[in-house]
């Protein structure tokens, strides 16, 4: 019996190719869908617990609230808030605090350097709350000195190559910080919130003055961790945390007050999004994660629902069969085995075909490529175990239902071609289920699609495009010659053909400003407004090069002397402000931060400053002037034509002023679209697996629908016997179906529309959900509805009626 | 006159062979006839009832149906054509399991332009000349063979046809129940309905005014 068991059922699958190809390539494509996904999750889920006890790191975030208004959220803290704790609470057994610096590297000696490492500037305790292995140098105190670092294993190898790092120099942003290398650490992994290159002593600062051991308790500078002690609860340390504040941190201003709030380290990732991120928004937020969990869970029970569908369907066909094994002497249980493996058998193709997708990279790599598990797939058992456990699931699921049913059946009956009565209600539920699956998917997928297009579409309020955009020197930080050599590097740029204007500016669109600040009110109003200003440092020639029109008053000029105390505004803060009018704001009195008095002479247009993720700012806008000019941006607004070729020769002037720093220059179009490159990949794995889901259903439904017509067979001519039109026969067909679709659309509709509701609910600038959209996927899913049906519905208008009913 | 069959040759290819189905038959009936067609297995009964019925083509000869040549005509009209004048009833019943008996009688009715209340008034009519109205809402499935042979009749009847085909309408019942169905025919024939019927069985033969024996496809007698 099992010699010819196999024999019989290969014959079978090749026989139905439609059947068998739906069958294992909906399985395979939903199996890999939904793992791939689930590995997704679990990594991005995975960030920041891969040290021992990370469960007791959390850090401490600072929000600052307006007249009891939240106005502030960020992730730093004051930099006396560490030692304080340590000295004050028992229940802390360690912290450490660092600020994060973007640096120009130099090996002098090889003459080798990169800018834009990325700096931490740490306390000596740094490894004590993370335990990142050291390999090499000082393994226990490896930055107590001032001009120590540490740096990562995948550093030194890029600047030492197989050179000892360890007592070599590395010059940060020029000459006067030479850091002498005293450990070499492992990698961070990449799913860590920590992004560094080097860790450098803070002490450093502290020899330097610019930095004190002790901090204060007026800015919030630094990023602070703390490591708790086993078993001390959130609540507690969060009440302690408060009693201390309330001891040393004083506003002087009342209306303005802050709370210190902790956050597990291991859930910044997916929950922190504040202000002062080290990597800012990643576009991965928690919401996120679970809406592609559901997907991921969606897949693979849509594939399972199909697998079961049709092989209940087909094995309906195969009655005669079971009867005559059934004479020849099998009994019940052989028969449900014989049910059993076939399923395991299609399973097992279905794996094949799983490694053949996988291998060939057909799904997903592209988008996954950046994350680890992708690299070592091969070697990853429990990934292979998992994608063979889910297929093995669906196919035992999907063998039972006719090894129960069928394997009863009395072969007095099925000989004589009696066919067993379908469940229909199982088969039309299963279905409905596909159908609201697919309706969401689409509906889903359009809107997405749709918001996506509009945040990349909608006017910004500058002008991004033709900008050459060049990161300032970072030798000349608090450099004596810092604002001569930039009026001169200006001067001599401008001069060059094709450029249009050039401006230097702290920070460009795109970025988050560098400061922020409650403290700015009217000078004749004592009423203060619940919001946070942001502190824009530019020069007279910022609003020209990026096309921002000032409304009211006058730009900054090129005497920069004349404009100590001037500001310009945007017509969000002259509303916030609460002016009446851009008009009536010119020449009044603005009151900052430390009470200083500032004039206002203008005020220009709102622009997205961050593209259209977040809302627009109350920005206020002050000149460069000697004090204030640490490294920013020079843009360069030039014809379209000469853009291009413009790079060398700016690079060649650079080169004469700057000869300490590298020369790095991106163009602004592009840059300011990578700030959605995140939302973009999340977005393409959202798209690619929802058409595969809408795939797997429609796979479904085609082949599930043929069965029925084939079942319908007898019926269908015996209707053509007594009168039954084409138009009739497919009516009768499509109307089974329609009824579906409607009441799939009433439970889909509602609940894809609360879901997408809520995604949406997260961009500040948003698209309604719209009608036409409903529409369309509903249009979308009755068209495939309709191929499918009319597809077999017209192979059985074909058949002769008198070929069908003869018994 | 209802219909006209003249060198009527209906064959398969098999191998090199051509074997006939239909091999030369020649058949007239007139209106209110009741013919019973016999033969061995194979021999063709079926077949020529199809085409009789339209359900089925032939390859040569001529084939009148109320005056309309058969052979001349589209697909369409062929099947409007069967439609309007012919009834059929089969050995295994062929109701259509998810519809109720009263559905069932209902169905042709659909397909042609009756309002609801005419079809309302036609069904009860003929539940009630069957003596079925307290089986209206069952299923087939809930019936006897019998049952369902009398909802069969009378979903063929329901349209007024001229002419019924009935291929063994009474191979699946036994003898009681063959024999109300028979009593059935006699009666609708006497009523002015042309039936022709195939049977295995003299005594069912006997109920028709003439038998025709076919072998091999060939009329062997035409007797009356």
């Amino acid at each position: 019996m099992k010699n010819n068991f196999f024999k019989l059922y290969i014959r079978f699958l090749l026989k139905n190719k439609l059947f068998t190809f739906i069958n294992v390539f909906g399985l395979a494509i939903g199996v890999v869908t939904c793992v791939m996904l689930l590995k997704y999750v679990d990594y991005q889920t995975s960030y920041d617990s891969f040290y021992p006890d990370y469960n007791q790191v959390y850090r401490i975030n600072t929000d600052v609230f307006k007249n009891n208004q939240i106005v502030d959220k960020t992730a730093k803290s004051f930099s006396a808030l560490a030692p304080t704790l340590e000295a004050e609470l028992v229940e802390v057994e360690a912290t450490t605090r660092f600020e994060h610096e973007k640096c120009l590297m130099d090996y002098r000696e090889k003459d080798f350097k990169i800018n834009d490492r990325d700096v931490l500037w740490v306390d000596n305790t740094f490894f004590d709350v993370f335990k990142f292995k050291i390999l090499k140098g000082d393994k226990t105190t490896p930055l107590t000195r001032p001009f120590t670092t540490a740096i990562s294993s995948s550093t030194a190898k890029l600047y030492f190559k197989n050179e000892d790092p360890i007592g070599k120099i590395v010059n940060l942003n020029g000459t006067d910080y030479p850091m002498e290398v005293t450990a070499v650490f492992e990698d961070v992994p990449k799913n860590s919130h920590i992004k560094c290159d080097f860790l450098t002593s803070i002490a450093t600062g502290y020899s330097k003055g610019w930095d004190s051991p002790n901090g204060n308790w007026k800015r919030t500078s630094k990023y602070t961790y703390v490591k708790l002690k086993k078993g001390i609860t959130t609540e507690d340390f969060q009440s302690k945390l408060e009693i201390l504040l309330n001891k040393y941190y004083d506003s002087k201003t009342p209306e303005i007050r802050v709370s210190l709030n902790i956050i597990p380290v291991k859930d910044i990732h997916l929950k922190a999004h504040f202000k002062d991120e080290i990597t800012p928004s990643s576009g991965v937020s928690i919401t996120r994660i679970n809406f592609l969990f559901i997907i991921a869970i969606i897949i693979i029970v849509v594939a399972w629902v199909n697998f079961i569908n049709l092989t209940i369907s087909k094995s309906m066909t195969r009655t005669l069969e079971i009867g005559i094994k059934k004479t020849l002497g099998a009994v019940k249980f052989s028969l449900m085995g014989d049910f059993l493996l076939e399923s395991i058998f299609m399973s097992v193709l279905a794996f094949i075909v799983a490694v053949f997708l996988i291998t060939t990279g057909t799904l997903f790599i592209d988008q996954f490529t950046e994350f680890d598990f992708i690299r070592d797939i091969w070697t990853n058992v429990s990934f292979w175990v998992q994608i063979l456990l889910f297929m093995l699931l669906g196919a035992i699921i999907a063998g039972l239902y006719p090894a129960i049913n069928l394997s009863k059946l009395l072969p007095s009956k099925t000989l004589k071609g009696i066919l067993p009565h379908q469940n229909m209600l199982l088969k039309r539920g299963l279905v409905t289920f596909q159908f609201i699956v697919a309706i969401g998917l689409i509906f889903g997928t359009l809107t997405i699609y749709d918001q996506l297009t509009f945040m990349k579409t909608k006017e910004l309020g500058f002008n991004a495009a033709n900008k050459l955009i060049i990161r300032a020197p970072k030798s000349m930080n608090s450099h004596k010659l810092a604002f001569s050599n930039m009026h001169s590097f200006k001067n001599t740029v401008s001069e060059l053909s094709g450029v249009n204007s050039i401006s230097a500016s702290r920070s460009i669109p795109g970025q988050q400003v560098l400061y922020t600040s409650p403290y700015f009110k009217q000078k004749s109003k004592d009423k203060i407004s619940e919001s946070n200003y942001q502190m824009a440092i530019i020069d007279h020639d910022f609003f020209d090069t990026y096309n921002i029109p000032l409304i009211a008053g006058r730009n900054f000029t090129s005497n920069y002397e004349n404009h100590i105390s001037d500001i310009i505004l945007n017509e969000k803060s002259v509303e916030l402000l609460g002016f009446e009018s851009p008009e009536e704001a010119l020449n009044q009195q603005v009151i900052g931060p430390e009470n200083k008095e500032y004039t206002v002479i203008g005020v220009n247009k709102n622009y997205h400053q961050h593209g259209l993720k977040s809302d627009l700012q109350p920005t206020i806008y002050k000149y460069v002037l000697k004090y204030n000019y640490i490294h920013g941006h020079y843009s360069i607004a030039a014809n379209k034509e000469l853009l291009e070729s413009l790079v060398p020769k700016v690079k060649a002037i650079w080169s004469e002023i700057y000869p300490e720093d590298t020369f790095e220059y991106f163009f602004m179009d592009e840059y300011f679209n990578k700030q959605y490159e995140q939302e973009d990949s999340f977005m393409q794995i959202f798209l690619i697996a929802s058409m595969i889901s809408i795939l797997i259903c429609c796979l479904g439904l085609y082949g599930l629908s043929a069965y029925t017509a084939l079942q319908r067979k007898k019926e269908t001519a015996i209707r053509k016997i007594i009168g039954a039109s084409v138009k009739d026969i497919f009516i009768l067909f499509f109307k089974e179906y329609v009824y579906l679709v409607i009441f799939s659309l009433l439970i889909a509709l509602p609940i894809s529309y609360y879901m997408l509701e809520s995604w949406l609910s997260n961009y500040v600038y948003r698209v309604s959900i719209s009608l036409l959209l409903v529409v369309l996927s509903v249009l979308i899913l009755f068209a495939v509805v309709l191929i499918a049906v009319l597809k077999h519905t017209i192979s059985l208008i074909k058949i002769n009626p008198s070929d069908n009913i003869k018994v | 006159m209802i219909l006209q069959l003249k060198d009527i040759f209906k064959w398969v290819n098999s191998g090199g062979n051509r074997i006939f189905l239909l091999n030369n038959v020649d058949l007239t009936v007139k209106e209110g006839e009741f013919i019973s067609i016999m033969g061995a297995s194979g021999s063709g009964k079926t077949t020529l009832l199809n085409v009789i019925g339209m359900l089925d083509n032939f390859d040569e000869g001529e084939y009148t149906f109320l005056d309309e040549s058969v052979h001349d005509l589209k697909e369409k009209h062929r099947a409007n054509l069967y439609k309007e004048y012919i009834g059929f009833v089969f050995q295994a019943y062929h109701l259509i399991d998810e519809l109720t008996v009263y559905e069932n009688i209902e169905t042709p009715l659909l397909y042609k332009k009756h309002s609801r209340s005419e079809r309302k008034a036609m069904v009860a009519d003929m539940l009630d000349r069957f003596n079925i109205v307290g089986k209206k809402d069952l299923f087939p499935s809930q019936l006897s063979g019998g049952q369902q042979q009398l909802v069969g009749i009378a979903r063929a009847l329901i349209s007024n046809p001229k002419l019924i085909l009935a291929d063994e309408p009474t191979g699946n019942l036994n003898s009681e129940q063959g024999e109300e169905i028979m009593q059935l025919f006699k009666k609708l024939n006497d009523e002015g309905v042309t039936i022709i019927q195939v049977t295995h069985s003299e005594s069912n033969a006997a109920y028709g005014s003439r038998t025709i024996h076919l072998k091999d496809g060939m009329v062997v007698n035409n007797q009356s």
